[in-house]
């Protein structure tokens, strides 16, 4: 596909960085100079390739070398800690791990405690423009392998591994490019993360598919190189999670101004709420839709249509080639009925590796049930309401509450901990440890069990220390009554 | 405005943006807030950004905003009063 786009777009540019700019031939080069020097290190076909690099034209340029090779691209989050990625090195059984900059020096700290080899690829090393002279490489790769790994929040404390096609793939960028009429001219604000489903399936496969411009950001962390690049570069589409456009649409020094470029605005990850969406509307112009999607399946739902009335709330109608049911108790439930989201989709994995409980539970048949709760409404469009899986969403990040309780529960002062999410502003939600002790001890030092551990937004920004747990007759935890301050 | 009023102002804020999360007690001027402690993340470091510039009517340049301004409470107020 990349290829394909490459071939038709050469002189169209690929990535917009702040420094500089990348056609796609310049795109296709780097990556076959990036294959090449893989392929010298004796990568192959189905051999995992971790990627730790932040929102850049080589993440992009890796992603489809690791491809070429007919390899598995394993992206990870920059913001793990060490001994978080000891767990995915191992997992993915990786053979590479691509990377530059500081990165580099944990992945060797990673690499030295695995029990099988893992090659560090530091990109800074290579001269990519010589890379390219190498044995010439098949790009004929079976639709049916595996061409990514990426991770869904479990739990039972450890992610799951989904596992997904080159076919998944290229349908997941095709269904989208045939939903939100994306085209060559389109320009494409890249700063939610690559790493994760969002960003690569929305960002990069949405600019493969179609010959859009990636215009990249490393990070959200500066307001106005946000804005300034939003207007600089005319962006038409800005896929985004709940906490970017409401910062944009709070910032005083901001300026109310219309962004006239801006076709497509979504936001995914997380409920969008309406204070976020009335402001930016109001102060920009433009209405902020919604896209649901999850790590099995990429995006199942757009917005595209109307936002008037309470139709902003919805995350719109499926994409092309996936299909929305919501399931009760005794059956498929009709419209306005809510129950349990089930997806049928032509881009979705068909388990998890080696969970076949997991996999029995979410996958039935052809569907993917996602544990989330909803509704159709009469024209068609879904209304998320909740969930049924558990997990608390930290600034659209999703956190396993069992990874956090086994790290604070290894503290020998501590006897018991159970970790919720509390709700919080803007549709988010905050980690809140409730624990109860053998010994006294304070906040600090049950965030200092996690602190370097884990990535800084999976840190309890709440402690509270009990008595005891509540529980039901059968002994499960009462979460619910853990999530409010005791009377 | 003066110079307690800084610390005290900016305690409130970040006491409204961390939602009750943390205790006033336990919110000292000289508290971490970054790189351990609170270890605030960068999106309630966005938000007291926002906050900062409506509390104080001034202009805070994304650029100035390092490590070091958001280590407590008092880096904060030292950086409000050069605005």
């Amino acid at each position: 596909m990349f290829a394909a786009t490459a071939a038709k777009f050469p002189s169209r540019v690929a990535i917009v960085e702040p420094d500089c700019e990348l056609t796609y031939l310049q795109l296709e080069t780097l990556a076959s100079a990036i294959a090449s020097t893989l392929q010298k290190q004796s990568i192959t076909a189905g051999d995992r390739v971790i990627l730790l690099l932040p929102n850049c034209a080589q993440f992009v340029a890796a992603t489809f070398a690791i491809s070429k090779l007919g390899a598995v691209i394993v992206p990870l989050n920059l913001a793990y800690k060490a001994d978080e990625l000891l767990f995915y090195f191992e997992d993915a059984q990786a053979k590479a791990a691509v990377t530059f900059g500081s990165a580099a020096s944990v992945i060797e700290d990673v690499t030295s405690r695995l029990s099988t080899p893992c090659m560090l690829i530091n990109l800074d090393d290579i001269n990519l423009l010589t890379a390219n002279e190498s044995l010439p490489i098949s790009t004929a790769v079976d639709p049916a392998a595996t061409a990514l790994y990426q991770y869904s929040t479990g739990s039972t404390g450890k992610p799951k591994r989904v596992m997904r096609s080159f076919g998944d793939l290229v349908s997941e960028a095709e269904n989208f490019r045939n939903t939100a009429k994306t085209t060559e001219d389109d320009k494409i604000l890249a700063v939610a993360p690559f790493f994760h489903a969002h960003g690569f399936g929305n960002g990069v496969l949405a600019a493969a598919a179609s010959g859009a411009s990636l215009v990249t950001l490393t990070s959200f962390t500066r307001r106005k190189a946000v804005m300034s690049v939003l207007k600089k570069h005319a962006i038409t589409i800005f896929p985004g999670v709940p906490f970017m456009f409401s910062i944009l649409a709070e910032a005083p020094s901001i300026d109310r101004e219309p962004l006239p470029a801006l076709r497509l605005a979504f936001s995914a990850g997380a409920a969008l709420d309406e204070e976020t969406y009335q402001r930016f509307l109001q102060k920009y112009g433009v209405p902020i839709r919604q896209l649901y999607g999850s790590t099995e399946t990429g995006a199942m739902c757009l917005n595209t249509g109307a936002t008037t009335g309470d139709l902003w709330r919805s995350v719109g109608r499926p994409l092309h080639n996936v299909s929305i049911e919501i399931a009760g108790e005794d059956g498929m439930l009709g419209p306005n009925e809510n129950g349990e989201i089930v997806v049928r989709s032509n881009a979705m994995t068909s388990g998890y590796a080696n969970l076949a409980e997991a996999t029995k539970e979410s996958f039935r048949g052809d569907q993917f049930w996602t544990g989330d709760l909803g509704y159709l409404d009469e024209g068609g469009h879904l209304f998320i309401t909740g969930r049924k899986k558990f997990f608390i969403n930290a600034a659209g990040n999703k956190v396993d509450p069992a990874e956090i309780e086994n790290l604070i529960a290894e503290h020998p002062k501590v006897k018991e901990v159970v970790v919720v999410g509390v709700e919080s502003s803007y549709g988010l939600e905050v980690i809140k440890a409730v624990v109860v002790l053998k010994e006294p001890c304070n906040e600090q030092d049950i965030r200092d069990c996690c602190l370097g551990r884990v990535a800084d937004f999976k840190v309890p920004r709440i402690v509270e220390f009990r008595t005891e747990i509540p529980k039901s007759p059968l002994g499960k935890v009462l979460r619910k009554y853990l999530i409010e301050q005791p009377a | 405005m003066t110079d307690k009023s800084v610390e005290e102002r900016i305690k409130a804020l970040l006491l409204t943006i961390l939602e009750g999360s943390v205790a006033e007690a336990d919110l000292g001027f000289d508290t971490q807030l970054i790189n351990g402690g609170l270890s605030l993340d960068s999106m309630v470091q966005l938000r007291t950004l926002n906050a900062l510039e409506a509390e104080f009517d001034i202009e805070v340049d994304d650029d100035d905003i390092e490590e070091s301004i958001f280590q407590n409470i008092q880096t904060l107020s030292a950086y409000v009063r050069t605005k």
